[in-house]
């Protein structure tokens, strides 16, 4: 019996009928796996036509977001390609031409917008992330660590030599406990897709005005479908306009004991304590509960059962006094905080988010660095890496604006910025830290695009 | 309309709309696409200047619902919106010779460029439109007021953060060494 790293207080989410094509969607988009080892292979295409042909013997293998017969497989793989990498095999330039700027340009060069600054600048990122030579990701999931050893390998031995080489490679390390290193649950809040055929917990959606939840249209996430204006979603000429998604990839270093000790430091000043702190700088408690919910101690009612722990708003909370206004969780999904127009603001900004730990975690209580590199894989999926990922990142996690905070970064995740940053944790008398102390670096990312199956079968077969 | 039309508390608000000339539009586009942002834009150098924005309308989207007539615009417009202190006049006087407002009006049509001050001040109030909804959350403060303020804020939040857990005979003796 192979044990998933499914925390038990989020069981796995039912299925009903879907109205969307799911044969034709690669797997992960529609809802996370649990498979406990994940790898991140990026490759750069050595021989088009070899490479073709190493896609089509591939194909096999990609899951898609049909329902699973017969239980979870033991390895699932998905493939995406950036610009370079579509340019590498041959996609011609009227096709090329039809993607967006953002994704043409590549990360890299947004890094300013994006917020990767100073050491997190792409002059500082790990080997073959940021520099053309990523062109496609193969993200491989297994039920251990023998499996994904095996379908790597599997991988080499379908033919890579001279097709394709390995420039980066990142395993996932998923900690069973649904935690990040930081000691916080994450990975509760995700977008209830319409049509997915994933019945969704409360919270999952978008806030509907009156006080429940609606599905977001299922075009905030997938080409070829309605989105939340009711249109179809620009997306790229055929056979990428259909099924398809785009990829944000972006490996973030965490400085666990630097964490640590800030927390215990300004915890000894800060009225509440330090447990209080650490739950203001993320919104929730390390047991996810809300602290919109419950400001003063974690719930474990709350953070036991699905239907409650991510059920909750922000209209009732418009000062910030239960969870602050620069709270990194309040920051990257707003939902229908005053301001946002109960969502109408925020509707247009969701996204998958699919990331994992990677590394082990830091002892138990240690304060002090131990040199070994550990963070969180953030990967997710949007229709639009401008209108959706990029307007998160830059003008909520790397600027303080919309939510009345300045300057200010996300005091989390946000790039450090001299002496200038600062987080407000709203009480009569208000509690500063300042200046903003450095607990992310980013370590390279990419952007990509994940076609649906049939284009897949198109790129393996040349004729794009 | 009253002699402050345009104008909220301190602060007036230009609205230029202007016809891009035939077959630049593209050109337009570009020229605002590759003015530099934020500290480098050409418009902070004008420093009465609350906010600014330039863009192109080449076509009129939205004309609400059930129309028996669709409009059409004859030409892209140029359209191009700030908000300052004062009066229109000096302001046209400082974005004329200072902020090199050729790079994206010489796209438009009968522009007669910055050098003559008269005819340059002539195209833009003929092509002048009232800016009938303009609200402002702090009408009574200039920009030098609102830096001003925001660097005092800046002070108290450090005072604040430096301050946390003293008593109040330190604090006291604190706040009067910092703010004396």
């Amino acid at each position: 019996m192979v044990r998933l790293g499914r925390p038990p207080n989020l069981p796995r989410r039912r299925t009903a009928g879907a109205a969307i094509d799911l044969a034709d969607i690669q797997g992960d988009v529609l809802r996370g796996y649990t498979h406990p080892s994940a790898a991140y292979l990026f490759l750069r295409i050595e021989d088009p036509r070899r490479a073709r042909a190493l896609l089509a013997r591939m194909l096999g293998q990609v899951a898609t977001a049909e329902p699973w017969e017969g239980g979870t497989p033991a390895t699932a793989l998905h493939v995406a390609f950036t610009y370079a990498g579509l340019a590498a095999l041959g996609v011609p330039a009227a096709v090329l031409d039809s993607f967006p700027p953002e994704f043409r340009d590549g990360m890299a060069a947004r890094a300013d917008r994006l917020g990767d600054r100073g050491p997190s600048a792409p002059a500082h990122w790990e080997p073959g992330l940021g520099t053309g030579d990523a062109h496609v990701l193969v993200t491989v999931y297994a039920v251990d660590d023998a499996r994904l050893g095996q379908a790597r390998e599997a991988l080499r031995g379908v033919g890579a030599a001279g097709a394709v080489k390995i420039v980066h490679e990142q395993r996932a390390a998923a900690r069973g406990d649904g935690r990040d290193h930081f000691g916080f649950f994450d990975g509760i809040a995700q977008p209830h897709v319409e049509g997915s055929g994933v019945a969704p917990r409360p919270g999952d959606g978008q806030p509907d005005g009156a006080g429940r939840w609606r599905p977001v249209r299922t075009g905030e996430l997938l080409h070829g479908y309605e989105d939340e204006e009711g249109r179809l979603p620009a997306a790229p000429a055929p056979p990428f306009d259909r099924n398809g998604t785009f990829v944000v990839y972006r490996k973030l270093a965490m400085d666990v004991a630097a964490f640590r000790r800030f927390v215990a430091d300004a915890g000894r000043r800060y009225p509440g304590g330090p447990d209080v702190l650490a739950a203001k700088i993320v919104g929730r408690w390390p047991d996810g509960t809300p602290l919109v919910r419950s400001p003063e101690r974690p719930d474990p009612r709350i953070a036991a059962d699905p239907r409650a722990i991510n059920d909750f708003s922000y209209a009732a909370d418009g000062d910030g006094l239960r969870c602050p206004l620069g709270a990194h969780i309040r920051r990257a999904n707003p939902r229908d905080a005053p301001g946002f127009f109960r969502g109408r603001l925020s509707r247009r900004h969701r996204i998958v988010r699919r990331g994992r730990p990677y590394g082990p975690p830091l002892a138990p209580g240690a304060t002090e660095d131990d040199g070994v590199d550990r963070g969180l894989v953030f990967v997710c999926f949007n229709a639009s890496i401008w209108r959706q990922f990029e307007t998160i990142q830059a003008l909520w996690i790397d600027d303080g604006d919309p939510f009345g905070l300045g300057p200010d970064k996300d005091f989390l995740i946000g790039e450090p910025h001299g002496t200038d940053g600062k987080m407000t944790i709203h009480g009569r008398p208000p509690f500063f830290l300042k200046p903003q102390p450095r607990f992310v670096t980013m370590r390279g990312g990419e952007y990509l695009y994940r076609p649906g199956m049939g284009a897949l079968r198109r790129l393996a077969k040349g004729g794009v | 309309m009253s002699e402050r039309r345009n104008h909220v508390g301190v602060v007036y608000s230009l609205t230029v709309v202007a016809p891009i000339a035939p077959g630049r539009e593209q050109a337009a586009r570009e020229a605002i696409e590759a003015l530099p942002v934020a500290a480098a834009s050409p418009l902070a150098r004008l420093e009465g200047l609350h906010f600014s924005r330039l863009h192109v309308v080449s076509e009129l989207v939205f004309q609400g619902p059930r129309q028996r007539h669709r409009d059409h615009l004859r030409a892209s417009q140029l359209v191009f919106t700030s908000t300052f202190d004062g009066e229109l006049d000096p302001y046209l006087e400082a974005l004329r010779t200072r902020a090199g407002p050729d790079v994206w009006w010489r796209h438009c049509a009968g522009y007669p460029g910055s050098a003559d001050a008269a005819s340059f001040v002539r195209f833009v109030r003929e092509h002048q439109i009232d800016s009938s909804l303009f609200a402002s959350a702090h009408p009574d403060v200039t920009v030098a007021g609102v830096k001003a303020s925001l660097a005092l804020r800046e002070r108290i939040v450090d005072f604040a953060a430096s301050a946390h857990g003293l008593d109040a005979a330190d604090l006291q003796r604190r706040f009067r060494e910092t703010f004396a």
